[in-house]
């Protein structure tokens, strides 16, 4: 059997794991909850190995109609969308930081915190991305 | 980048889908390299040369487009 949706295949795998995890909970525990967890992520499982082997995914369809000036526009979309992101993020954050100065509630603080933390994150891992990418192609 | 694919194509009597579906890509693919908006790899250039007869060298304007850049690297 050929795999035909490789998104599904992986959510099939989430699922079931899932369900399997929930399966011992419940023989340990008894708790009904669970066992209606279970219920829905073997639906969930069952309906993606289906979806998995008989019909393509969006991704596989469009795989086989894209040609290089989608690649590119793709690349060039990728690049201004974490561009404008890092503007979002970097403006959000000074504007929240301002706020803090201004109003001195501590949850002002968290989330200028948080988005820092986002937008090093995107950094480092666009930094990754750039020196596999270096590396490899 | 200039080239030659829209003269060479009429001049061939193909429309853009056709010109497309021999080699490969989209009609917008053929849309924007005729607009000048997106220039082809080299291995689309060497199928579009391929198919109008002539060098990719003549198909891209090439000693055109270099002169062009030098002299904008001049102008610099």
């Amino acid at each position: 059997m050929k795999i035909k949706n490789k998104r599904a295949l992986a959510a099939a795998v989430i699922a079931g794991l899932i369900f399997i995890i929930c399966i011992i909970f419940y023989i340990k525990t008894s708790n009904s909850r669970l066992l209606i967890s279970a219920a829905l992520l073997f639906a969930i499982f069952a309906s993606n190995i289906y979806l998995a082997f008989s019909k393509k995914g969006i991704l596989e369809e469009l795989s086989e109609k894209t040609d290089e000036r989608d690649l590119f526009i793709l690349s060039k979309t990728g690049y201004l969308t974490v561009k404008i992101l890092n503007f979002i993020l970097i403006a959000a954050d000074y504007i929240f930081i301002v706020l803090y100065g201004i109003y001195k509630y501590p949850y002002l603080i968290y989330i200028a915190g948080t988005l820092s933390a986002v937008v090093v994150l995107m950094f480092i891992t666009y930094l990754g991305v750039n020196i596999y990418l270096e590396k490899h192609e | 980048m200039k080239n030659k694919v829209k003269m060479l194509r009429l001049a061939l009597g193909l429309t853009q889908q056709q010109l497309a579906d021999l080699v490969n890509v989209s009609a917008r693919t053929i849309i924007s390299i005729e607009k000048e908006q997106y220039n082809p790899s080299l291995m689309l250039a060497y199928k579009m040369s391929q198919i109008f007869n002539v060098s990719v060298e003549d198909l891209c304007c090439l000693e055109e487009n270099l002169k062009m850049e030098n002299n904008n690297e001049n102008k610099k």
